[in-house]
């Protein structure tokens, strides 16, 4: 659990971030950070997501690889890991690698509930907290909508005695955005994540400007429409264009894209390679594109 | 989950293949030797089916009832939901399929079976021995170890194969199909399962219980079989 957020994403993250330019041989520059709009509190926009990645059962390699990955996430500057109870062993993976890696303070623990019983909710966040091996989280979510009218009240109590930090509500590919409108609308709400990507743009119309108005932070699940996108796009070139981004990759292209809405508070990919972890990393390096540049991307990958 | 069925079956899928195939490494490592046991117990199970005679069907029976029930309880129940939690809804399932292969032993052992004849039978000892001595095989022919060999009685997919082997070479008419509805639904999944990760393996149980469902419709009526044998005799007459 963190609270000194200032020291976690300033200090220690340029430590962690210091040995891994070191290594890399490079003076990098931290990953761009976004303040949540509740408390002003800095994240690297890059997160990292487990759907599937790190639903790796009890096989001691695989569980190995996730900690790589998770370790290769932290070195360079940590941030949002994000979990459910609906994604088999993901938690228990992220438990196991935190706790390998000496439980490090510049993790942001977000998870969700997931069950129709309301009753049901608080006994499944505790033990989601007991695989994830922390005390209490910095973010819950109500996925997908789920009995989310119970379980905001329960997670608004939560909230009230300390023992959470934020409170949010998810949905994905592009469902339910009018059910999810009227609750951006209607409940103080801290965060709202959502399927956006240079193809999935419906939440352009009116979530993200909704989210801004309220000050709802937004976090972004499939940038890769769960990898489609990336291997659709792996069998043409990187487009001319991503020389005048910075981008070296059509990962890192959508990345940029997507973190240059100035909405968006943390992208949350998902992977089973270090490579990637840091190619997506560096993607949160890169310069931030205006309207016009974000619009050419999203039009020539259509085009595609 | 809202709205489910607009979901596409890749959306579904909470796991990855490399993810999916440990799994029947690890399963093989933690009942060691029992693996090499249970392969033996195919071979036996392929003799039982060629030698048919009065204590085939029983045994056969025996053999598949426990398959069923220590795949159901280790793999489907413990191993699998590790990854993905709707199996622990599947293993009821397969305590089921071993009651059913245990009510075809007592009724065996009361009243032996009719053994099937011609290519049904020879088709249920190929099911049989390809369960036994080729699935397993499918790891190494695709890239994975060894260690992850799919086997007879240890992984649900070989065990179902050899059980809709066991029907052909044991069973007719209505008992072979209430035999054979559990290890085709099984099938079933686990081709569905395979396409889904992006697994050419997929064809192996989709072309295994097609030709376990086509056998079985070839299948002739034992009584009609007697009847047309005895005529062919009295004409020989």
């Amino acid at each position: 659990m963190i609270d000194r957020r200032t020291f976690i994403f300033g200090a220690a993250g340029g430590l962690i971030l210091g040995a891994a330019a070191k290594r890399a041989g490079a003076a990098l520059r931290p990953v761009e950070t976004r303040s949540l709009p509740a408390t002003g509190m800095a994240i690297p926009v890059i997160g990292l997501g487990s759907w599937i990645t790190f639903n790796v059962g009890d096989s001691p390699d695989l569980l190995r690889q996730s900690t790589e990955v998770i370790r290769a996430f932290v070195e360079d500057g940590g941030g949002m890991i994000d979990s459910s109870p609906m994604y088999g062993s993901a938690q228990a993976t992220i438990g196991h690698a935190l706790g390998q890696l000496g439980r490090p303070a510049n993790v942001f623990h977000t998870d969700k509930v997931w069950t129709s019983s309301v009753s049901g909710g608080a006994a499944q966040i505790k033990e989601s907290a007991r695989h994830w091996g922390v005390a209490r989280f910095d973010l819950l979510q109500i996925h997908n909508l789920r009995a989310w009218e119970g379980h905001l009240e329960t997670l608004m109590a939560m909230k009230e005695a300390g023992e959470v930090r934020y409170v949010g509500i998810t949905t994905s590919h592009g469902r339910r955005h009018g059910s999810l409108e009227r609750v951006m609308r209607e409940h103080p709400i801290d965060f709202v994540q959502l399927t956006y990507n240079p193809v999935d743009r419906a939440a352009e119309d009116r979530l993200l400007p909704l989210a801004q108005e309220r000050g709802i932070g937004v976090i972004v699940n499939r940038p890769f429409q769960g990898g489609r996108l990336a291997d659709r796009l792996s069998r043409h070139a990187l487009p001319p264009l991503a020389q005048e981004t910075g981008a070296a990759s059509w990962a890192q292209l959508i990345l940029q894209h997507i973190v240059s809405h100035p909405a968006i508070t943390v992208v949350i990919p998902a992977t089973t390679q270090v490579d990637h972890v840091r190619e997506n990393k560096a993607a949160g390096r890169l310069a931030l594109l205006d309207p016009g540049m974000r619009r050419r991307i999203a039009d020539h990958i259509r085009a595609l | 989950m809202s709205e489910w069925w607009t979901y596409g079956l890749s959306d579904l899928l909470m796991f990855s293949p490399r993810a999916y195939w440990a799994l029947f490494e690890q399963e093989n490592a933690a009942l060691w030797p029992l693996p090499l046991i249970a392969v033996g117990l195919g071979c036996l199970l392929v003799v039982l089916a060629a030698r048919a005679d009065r204590l085939a069907a029983p045994m056969t029976f025996g053999l598949i009832a426990i398959a069923w029930g220590s795949v159901g309880w280790s793999f489907v129940g413990q191993r699998y939901p590790t990854i993905n939690w709707a199996a622990s809804y599947m293993a009821p399932i397969f305590a089921v399929q071993a009651v059913i292969a245990f009510a075809f032993l007592r009724r065996a052992v009361a009243r032996p079976p009719h053994h099937t004849a011609g290519a049904d039978r020879i088709l249920g000892i190929g099911l049989i021995a390809y369960a036994t001595l080729i699935h397993p095989l499918w790891s190494v022919l695709f890239g994975r170890p060894l260690g992850s060999a799919e086997i007879v009685g240890i992984a649900p997919d070989p065990t179902a194969i050899a059980t809709l082997g066991a029907g052909l070479a044991f069973l007719s008419g209505s008992a072979r199909w209430l035999f054979f509805a559990i290890p085709l639904l099984w099938l079933l999944v686990s081709a569905v399962t395979l396409f889904t990760m992006g697994e050419a393996q997929g064809w192996v149980p989709a072309i295994a219980a097609v030709l376990a469902v086509i056998g079985a419709l070839r299948e002739r009526d034992p009584e009609k079989l007697a009847d047309f044998s005895d005529k062919i005799t009295r004409h020989d007459r």
